[in-house]
């Protein structure tokens, strides 16, 4: 669906944020993209949807090159950014005004959405808590039933109930015809919602694995004692040590995003090789 | 051709404006029948006599121009605001519609409703007084010359949309400040080209207006032919067109 071939990317010429970037998103899949502050994240989805264009290289969206926003890619794209802007209308007054120009938006996904999300649809947007606002814009983007949808930060400003809802909604929105971005610095928002993890560090994507995969090659868990253990990363905790193993047993773990997170982004190259070998 | 325009596209991309800005609209709509109203009144009490076609002219010129050139500067400027530019950018319209929506509102519909609000004041201001034994007579600007202050509107509405999508921030200051440089720096090079040209000491002219120097101590003014004023009209329609393309092609490159 996503194609992205030697994306060189910055806002100066001189210090790149991508240099010859390759990655390719498929669809029926949820993936989270994780990366420190300044790394690019936000920078790469633009890029995704022709917000930013590529100094080189090129993105295409189903083999049409984004840069230039054609009509064709827009109508199947929603991009929900991370401070959202609502106009001086209701949702409802905002979706009979923009609606229209999603071809596969559905009216009833879009109050059930908002019900589900706990938004009053005859109340004025601008008038709202940021939060408000910010449920409103994502039950109109889901509502859209575009094959793409990518979210920056889509959780902050949500309160806990709104976050519970939004996952909900997430997992039952994926189809097969469907991929979903989600970047986000709030690792704990996207467990057990997303299958496939991309980390973006050193203008590089440093991983992009199914969790699955990633769980069948490495092992989570807290130990009193790691010694003789084959450890790749480990940081204390108020429990023991939290670890990340290599699997040898082939049982399954519960990922522990933050820890996995931090192992990638301290330089584990150990770590990098085993995901990368078959 | 459907990624370049489609007329239902346009036709809901003009409601949405009209939609989500109406407020704002007929708020700066109402100030400027205000401004009309109140200044007009002034004029009518402190004229003795019934307001006369060159103060029709110059009170529409005026305003006309300055409402204008207000007006579109601030069309574009969701662009320039990183959070509003991203639903703007990513709503599935092509650029060439969304420019048409915006010239379309600061150009035609300005035009068309800041006219009908003139008249309408207008017709109001004459009849306020009574004034016996004088004729009142009332500005045709759709008829020539009056008509060339819509040229003029042209030209400097191409400049200042182009100037709302090139600057980022004061977008009506920054323009007319760029605006006013670029007329020093024509003149000087106008006035330069006919000093050679003519070998006389030629006062500052800018561009496409009249020549004037003095010889043998005579002051000469040497005008261009009327025959000529097409080919100027031609002249500032181009210069329009120039800048119009110039502005839209800078709303496709507008990044976030």
């Amino acid at each position: 669906m996503i194609e992205i071939r030697n994306l060189s990317f910055g806002y100066t010429r001189k210090s790149l944020l991508f240099k010859d970037l390759d990655l390719q998103l498929r669809r029926g899949h949820i993936y989270g993209l994780l990366g420190k502050n300044g790394a690019g994240k936000s920078t790469l989805l633009k890029n995704m949807i022709g917000l930013a264009y590529p100094q080189a290289g090129s993105c295409s969206f189903n083999g049409i090159n984004v840069s230039g926003r054609p009509v064709a890619v827009l109508e199947e794209v929603y991009f929900l950014a991370e401070e959202v802007f609502v106009p001086s209308l209701t949702p409802e007054q905002f979706a009979a005004s923009t609606a229209a120009f999603y071809p596969k938006f559905s009216n009833a996904d879009f109050y059930q959405y908002l019900k589900a999300l706990d938004v009053d649809a005859t109340a004025a947007m601008d008038k709202q808590s940021f939060g408000q606002q910010k449920k409103a814009m994502i039950a109109f983007g889901l509502a859209t039933n575009t094959s793409l949808l990518v979210m920056d930060e889509p959780t902050n400003g949500l309160d806990i109930p709104s976050k519970v809802q939004f996952r909900k909604l997430i997992a039952s929105l994926l189809t097969e015809d469907r991929c979903i971005i989600i970047s986000t610095h709030q690792v704990r928002d996207l467990d057990s919602l997303i299958d496939t993890l991309l980390i973006l560090h050193n203008r590089e994507i440093v991983v992009n694995h199914p969790i699955e995969e990633i769980t069948e090659k490495i092992t989570f868990g807290v130990f009193n004692d790691t010694t003789g253990m084959q450890v790749l990363y480990e940081e204390d905790g108020m429990r023991g040590k939290n670890a990340i193993i290599k699997n040898t047993s082939g049982k399954f773990s519960k990922m522990d995003l933050e820890l996995f997170f931090n192992a990638v982004t301290t330089g584990n190259t150990t770590l990098i090789q085993i995901l990368k070998a078959d | 051709m459907n990624n370049i325009f489609n007329t239902k596209r346009f036709g809901r991309l003009f409601i949405k404006q009209l939609a989500e800005h109406y407020k704002t609209y007929l708020m700066a709509l109402s100030v400027l029948v205000g401004v009309m109203l109140v200044g007009g009144s002034f004029f009518v009490y402190l004229i003795p006599t019934p307001l006369d076609i060159s103060t029709q002219l110059i009170l529409f010129t005026g305003l006309y121009l300055l409402a204008g050139t207000i007006f579109t500067s601030t069309i574009f400027a969701d662009v320039s605001d990183r959070k509003k530019a991203i639903g703007y950018l990513t709503l599935p319209a092509s650029h060439f519609e969304k420019f048409l929506v915006g010239w379309l509102f600061s150009f035609a519909v300005f035009t068309v409703v800041y006219t009908v609000s003139f008249y309408c004041i207008l017709t109001i201001l004459l009849n306020l007084k009574h004034w016996p034994h004088q004729h009142t007579y009332v500005l045709n600007v759709l008829v020539y010359p009056f008509s060339g202050i819509f040229l003029v509107f042209m030209l400097l509405h191409s400049i200042t949309i182009c100037g709302s999508l090139f600057f980022e921030k004061l977008h009506f200051i920054k323009t007319g400040f760029s605006f006013f440089i670029a007329v020093i720096l024509l003149s000087l090079i106008n006035t330069s080209l006919l000093k050679a040209l003519t070998g006389r000491d030629v006062r500052t002219a800018t561009p496409f207006s009249n020549m004037s120097f003095i010889e043998n101590g005579k002051d000469y003014w040497v005008s261009a032919s009327t025959a000529f004023e097409p080919m100027v009209a031609y002249i500032i329609f181009a210069v329009s067109i120039v800048f119009w393309v110039a502005a839209y092609y800078r709303l496709k490159e507008k990044q976030v």
